[in-house]
């Protein structure tokens, strides 16, 4: 149970939100877990409005703000190194079967299927 | 081949090859749990018509070949040895972590003691149990340094020993790989036994990128020649490079050389080697260097200002503690002064040649807050904190970054399971799935990162 006294300023509950968003997507993406990581967009973009809405803030809720900005930082940083893994296979992935990972004008995948025997993959 | 008879022949070919596509599904449902097996896949390929009007002469099985994804075998060979050379970091510091103590616990105890006792000198000059007080508690710290130097030594030769296991297995492995090699070669190149030969040499190969940095090269003959640090042989088709631990001096402690005697200590550093020759070779003589420097400082410090005083008798104060010859070693070879250790009387408290004077022992006091240490940045105590910080620091760095490594080990696992199974086509499509749902968050980070650094600024962080 929180009293008023412990409840986070505004500032901070975004904080907090970004962090635990930042940490679910880094979570996702070690899982490889298609629905989580796609959940995570829509959370991204609207805890970053958020986080404009700036006042003063007392010392607690700056160390605690501190704590939880340092934290976001770690989880950005995780989700970068996994997503680079993550292109990184999927680009080889597409090489070795002939194909690219390139967008036409209308945002479809342009591939080119090189793959000339039939493959039956059992 | 028209007609009939060409039709029925090309519905046998393509109900063989069937048969042989379900003999390879219950090869890979048998062996689901076998260590290192990888699916098979039977490769259909349609047959050309034998005449030009005819649509095709139906199916045939053109061979099986291992599934295995070689690029995120790559990409695991190239993970492994880096989150494992991270936690056997992190495995070696967390012991020296403990045996150095915590903060207020360990040497910096037995300095406040030795400087309470010091300040007890100077509140009663004259006191012969003061004096004896003063000694015994100089030679507690300085027994506390040395424990503290041979335990950090100590530490060092118990990582040896590790770096002498890991060598003998990476031979033992390497020597069964180069084996598999020789029986590949006389194996033909496609069939079942091939097969088998290579997934046994993957579990090899996975286990030796856990101990170091070991490249593997495919050969024209079906085979793989391995490579350590730099490019150094290790097995060349069936021929093994054994790795030799040699005991160098002063210390004795395991150079890492090829068979040739060519030294690749330094060039070995990823895996659990790499690691263990990382907290040996650079972190243990790091921290035995700062506490060295600090022994060094404690001892002349405490001599420049002793040997300023004079003492019970009026003679003119020598060393209190043994003078060190050099800041290397300082810490293991602390000592009493012999002399001041069997007259106590010896100790100079006085600052003028009068017996009861307590100048002297004022100001060796206040050297507990003396700002004598790292440039005049920080007391005896502060550098003694700074360096349990330290190594707790490392330690927990080391931590973090096998973690990290390990969760990208099982991304790569988990993207594998994920796209296995089905048809290439849909792997594909699966791997831009995912590519596309990072990409849609990904876009954002830049914003997010900005976001982080200007509220940091404004919290001064």
């Amino acid at each position: 149970m929180h009293n008023d006294g412990d409840r986070p300023t505004r500032p901070h509950a975004a904080a907090l939100r970004l962090r635990s968003t930042l940490e679910r997507l880094a979570g996702a993406l070690a899982a490889v877990d298609l629905e989580a990581m796609l959940a995570c967009e829509s959370e991204l973009a609207s805890v970053l409005g958020e986080l404009g809405d700036w006042g003063q803030l007392e010392p607690d809720a700056r160390a605690a703000m501190a704590r939880e900005l340092q934290q976001a930082k770690s989880s950005l940083i995780r989700c970068r190194r996994l997503g680079a893994t993550l292109g990184d296979l999927t680009r080889l992935s597409l090489a070795a079967r002939g194909e690219s990972l390139a967008y036409g004008r209308t945002g479809e995948t342009r591939s080119h299927v090189g793959v000339h025997a039939l493959e039956a993959k059992v | 081949m028209s007609g009939l008879f060409g039709t029925l022949s090309a519905a046998t070919r393509a109900l063989e090859a069937q048969r042989y596509g379900l003999g390879v599904t219950g090869q890979n449902i048998a062996n689901v749990n076998t260590p290192g097996y990888s699916r098979r896949e039977a490769i259909l390929q349609d047959m050309p018509p034998n005449e030009p009007l005819e649509a095709g002469a139906g199916v045939d099985v053109i061979g099986v070949r291992a599934a295995r994804d070689r690029m995120l075998e790559r990409r695991l060979q190239r993970e492994r040895p880096a989150e494992q050379r991270d936690a056997a970091i992190a495995d070696s510091l967390i012991v020296v972590e403990v045996a150095v103590g915590k903060p207020g616990e360990s040497l910096d105890a037995r300095l406040s003691a030795f400087f309470d006792t010091v300040s007890r000198l100077a509140d009663d000059p004259t006191s012969s149990t003061a004096r004896q007080e003063t000694v015994r508690s100089g030679e507690s710290l300085a027994a506390s340094f040395r424990d503290m130097s041979s335990r950090l030594t100590n530490e060092r030769r118990s990582i040896d020993e590790h770096v002498r296991g890991t060598i003998d297995e990476i031979n033992g492995l390497s020597t069964r790989f180069a084996a598999l090699n020789a029986t590949l070669l006389k194996s033909a190149p496609d069939g079942s036994l091939a097969m088998q030969l290579r997934d046994q040499q993957k579990v090899l190969l996975d286990r030796l990128t856990e101990l170091a940095d070991i490249q593997a090269l495919e050969r024209s003959d079906g085979g793989m020649d391995l490579s350590i640090g730099t490019g150094q042989p290790l097995v060349m088709g069936s021929e093994v490079h054994t790795l030799v631990g040699s005991p160098t001096p002063p210390e004795g402690l395991l150079a890492v050389s090829t068979a040739q005697g060519l030294d690749i200590t330094r060039d070995v550093t990823g895996g659990r080697l790499g690691g263990y020759l990382q907290v040996r070779d650079v972190s243990l003589p790091g921290y035995l260097g700062r506490l060295d420097a600090l022994a060094y400082q404690v001892a002349v410090e405490f001599n420049t200002v002793h040997a300023a005083g004079y003492d019970a008798s009026g003679g003119v104060g020598g060393d209190f503690f043994v003078a060190p010859a050099a800041v290397s070693g300082a810490a293991a070879t602390f000592a009493v002064d012999p002399g001041v250790a069997a007259s106590p009387s010896l100790i100079a408290a006085a600052g003028v040649p009068a017996s009861g004077d307590n100048q002297n022992a004022r100001a060796l006091a206040n050297l507990r807050d003396a700002r004598v240490m790292n440039g005049g940045q920080a007391t005896m105590v502060d550098a003694w904190a700074q360096l349990v910080y330290r190594i707790g620091s490392d330690a927990q760095a080391a931590q973090q970054e096998q973690q990290s490594r390990a969760e990208i080990v099982k991304q790569v696992e988990a993207l594998t399971d994920a796209v296995s199974g089905v048809s290439l086509d849909e792997e594909a499509m699966m791997m831009m799935r995912f590519q596309r749902a990072y990409e849609a968050n990904a876009r954002f980070f830049q914003t997010v990162n900005q976001t982080i650094d200007s509220l940091m600024q404004m919290l001064r962080l």
